[in-house]
């Protein structure tokens, strides 16, 4: 019998992308070199950009060249990528104001071979616009992310390799945040199930207890909250105190 | 007055005179194409006036039979197809000093004589240029690849090379100025009329015959100020030229005889013009990063100017070229043009390239190579994104050295360092080194103060429920709080409590947000994207 997976193809291996569950069902072993990759989801704040943060990290310390963010619907926010080791002089915005340049800008970008990665938030796009970008990509060898809306996980895309997110709480007394996700599109391979990849990044730390919290509002005492006995030591989240 | 001829020497100055007879009327006519500009069949009749007389014309209109100083009235008599332009002195003078800034790539010393010529000391340079006949050559062509059509005179002194260039005689390179002069007639002098028909009338034809009357006698009948003349005009006298100065400021301007309404028939005189600047540039080593281009009309007070910026100083006009066609692709609201103009006034010393001796090999320093060749690339994509959305769309991030979360940031142009984020950079620095060290993808473990990705430019209030903070359904707080100062320095009132304790949310699809509360209010600052 003749399986697709038996093709005698070999894939670019890829940036890794710092989450080996997600790894392992990566063509490549990572996130593609080039091509476009779209992450599908609705609500923000579910780790959409933490999925990336360390491939981007890497790709901004090996590479001399841009990590350029196409009108992000917030300002990325300098302290917490460079903590996270992002070098922030790789990094350029662009917020162009009509749709269509987003478009250009994304083509030119795209072709330029002078980005390691395009992030780009395009709202509406077309199927053939896509493909524009996935050649565009290929010839600037670039990785082009796509965020877009979870509806369009309906529809066919050009894309190289489409990742639909889903947020998850993390369950009670354990350290990390996670996040659901499933591969629907990519090369030598089926769409796969949920998988759980676990962020490391101590998101959901053991919370105390508030109904335990005594604020204790006397004149003679400064205004601070009392954590009971059992919460984390003080002094760790308390570096910049009035008093 | 000495009577001894001064001796010359071969290491002695030599001038060469530009002489321009028709400028008034070449200022006009640059806009034409060339092949138009001279295909006598489609040339229209063209003149330049001056107080309503004709003053300098193009060969057509003198095969219609107009003279200079005939009245506009018997011009239009003669061809109504006639075209006119009032003189513009002004402009004649600008086009003279461009014209000595253009053969700055020549020779440094240059005097600009108005009306009409310039004078170019080339003793020093005929080495270079491979002799005297290759320098003006090169001279010649390069002006008329301009638009101008230049008489040139070459001999020992200013005067005496205007004199040559006036009357198109051959070169002087050895022989005394005196005698070079001996056969032209009088009437090439710089001199006015009046003198030139006395002299007519003393039976005196050839500059010979005037050099050979006594200096005493001609100085009661003249004045002083021509014997001087003479003397500096045969270098008995010294003639000190004042030299222009390489300013850099580089301007053009390139009019249509008739005006154009597509932007595409532009493509001519704007390669023209990048032409002339690339010429400009070279010659002095330098490179630019804005250029100011200008359409406008004369019906029309209101200019259309737009600019280009550059990420790096450049001075290759291909790119300038790119990059002014992808401007011009958005310029929609111009009906008419009649004139487009370049300015550059912003000069950097241009980069040097080191060429690879060995070309092609690449065996060498592939890797700083590859380096420099994707900083450029880098530039170039900088330098579109610059043209097509404007200057001020593009971004870099820095840190700040400020713990409050709005200040511990701050966006930085491309190619600008952060100043007071510099140290908090150092550390960044250092910290990635020992990360490259270990060698290890780098992780996510933001230590005990985790930031979001994303940061709200103003706090959102946020509703409560019960006491909880809600942001589409109940927040859970997962981790916090985490108490920050808000910089009672910064603030004119401190009466109220300044500090905000900042919380982890999560919403019930996961979503994690950074709220703080303030004064017992709920705000959202951040998505931890």
């Amino acid at each position: 019998m003749w399986r697709a997976s038996t093709i005698d193809w070999v894939a670019k291996p890829g940036t890794p992308s710092g989450f080996p569950v997600l790894d392992q069902h990566l063509p490549g072993g990572g996130w593609p070199t080039d091509g476009i990759t779209e992450l599908l989801y609705d609500q923000e704040g579910i780790g959409e950009i933490r999925l990336l943060i360390p491939a981007l990290a890497h790709l901004s310390q090996v590479e001399t060249r841009w990590l350029l963010w196409v009108s992000p619907p917030y300002v990325p926010y300098a302290p917490a990528l460079s903590d996270c080791g992002v070098d922030l002089s790789r990094i350029l915005l662009v917020k162009p104001e009509k749709p269509e340049d987003i478009l250009w800008v994304l083509e030119k970008a795209l072709a330029s071979q002078s980005c390691s990665a395009v992030l780009a938030w395009p709202g509406q796009i077309r199927d053939k616009e896509i493909r524009r970008l996935q050649v565009a990509s290929k010839e600037g060898r670039c990785l082009g992310i796509l965020f877009r809306k979870d509806r369009a996980s309906r529809q066919a895309s050009p894309a190289e390799l489409r990742i639909q997110l889903c947020g998850a709480s993390a369950p009670p007394l354990t350290e990390h945040s996670i996040v659901k996700l499933r591969i629907l599109k990519r090369r030598g391979g089926w769409a796969t199930e949920f998988l759980t990849v676990d962020f490391d990044d101590r998101l959901n730390q053991v919370t105390p207890d508030f109904a335990d919290m005594v604020v204790t509002n006397s004149p003679g005492q400064d205004n601070q909250p009392v954590y009971p006995s059992t919460s984390l030591p003080r002094n760790r989240y308390h570096d910049h105190e009035s008093s | 007055m000495t009577m001894n001829p001064p001796d010359i020497h071969p290491g002695q100055p030599l001038w060469l005179c530009l002489y321009f007879p028709d400028l008034a009327l070449e200022i006009f006519l640059r806009g034409l194409p060339l092949s138009t500009a001279s295909g006598e069949k489609r040339q229209k009749p063209i003149v330049v006036t001056q107080g309503g007389k004709v003053y300098r014309l193009n060969s057509k209109a003198i095969e219609m039979g107009i003279q200079p100083g005939n009245s506009m009235d018997t011009a239009y008599t003669l061809s109504e197809q006639v075209v006119s332009f009032e003189r513009n002195e002004q402009k004649e003078y600008a086009a003279l000093a461009y014209l000595a800034q253009w053969a700055y790539q020549f020779t440094p010393n240059i005097s600009i004589k108005a009306p009409d010529y310039l004078l170019l000391e080339v003793s020093g340079c005929l080495r270079l240029f491979k002799g005297l006949q290759a320098l003006k050559q090169k001279i010649t062509r390069g002006l008329n690849d301009m638009g101008y059509s230049p008489r040139v005179g070459v001999n020992k002194t200013p005067l005496a090379a205007l004199c040559y260039a006036r009357s198109g005689t051959a070169d002087n390179v050895d022989s005394n100025v005196g005698l070079a002069l001996d056969g032209l007639p009088v009437s090439h002098l710089q001199v006015d009329g009046d003198i030139i028909e006395s002299l007519g009338q003393m039976g005196i034809v050839r500059i010979g015959e005037l050099l050979n009357l006594p200096t005493d006698g001609l100085g009661r009948r003249f004045g002083t100020y021509f014997t001087h003349y003479l003397a500096r005009l045969t270098g008995k006298k010294p003639d000190p030229q004042k030299y222009i100065s390489p300013e850099p400021h580089f301007h053009s301007d390139v009019t249509f005889m008739s005006d154009v309404t597509d932007l595409t028939a532009l493509t001519f005189p704007i390669n023209r013009l990048l032409g002339e600047l690339d010429i400009f540039l070279k010659s002095r080593q330098l490179g630019t990063n804005h250029l100011t281009w200008r359409l406008s009309h004369i019906k029309n007070p209101r200019n259309k100017s737009f600019s280009i910026y550059l990420a790096n100083p450049e001075n290759d006009h291909t790119i300038f070229r790119t990059l002014t066609r992808l401007k011009l692709d958005q310029v929609n609201d111009i009906e008419e043009v009649d004139t487009i103009a370049l300015t550059v006034n912003q000069f950097s010393p241009a980069k040097s390239q080191s060429g690879d001796l060995f070309h092609g090999t690449r065996l060498q320093q592939k890797d700083s190579h590859g380096v420099s060749a994707s900083r450029e690339r880098g530039d170039q994509l900088l330098s579109m994104l610059y043209t097509r959305l404007g200057n001020g769309v593009c971004f870099g991030l820095s840190l700040a050295n400020d713990h409050r979360p709005e200040k511990a940031w701050r966006f930085v142009r491309i190619g600008e360092k952060g100043e007071k984020g510099e140290k908090a950079q150092k550390g960044e620095k250092a910290q990635k080194g020992e990360k490259a060290q270990k060698g290890a993808l780098p992780n996510l473990q933001q230590g005990p103060k985790p930031r979001p990705v994303f940061l709200l430019d103003t706090p959102r209030p946020l509703g409560v429920l019960d006491g909880t903070p809600c942001l589409g359904g109940r927040l859970e707080l997962t981790k916090g709080p985490e108490r920050i100062d808000f910089g009672w320095w910064d603030e004119a009132t401190i009466e109220q409590s300044l500090t905000r304790d900042y919380y982890i949310a999560r919403q019930k699809s996961g979503a994690l947000f950074w709220i703080f509360n303030h004064t017992g209010r709920w705000y959202l600052h951040g998505i931890f994207s």
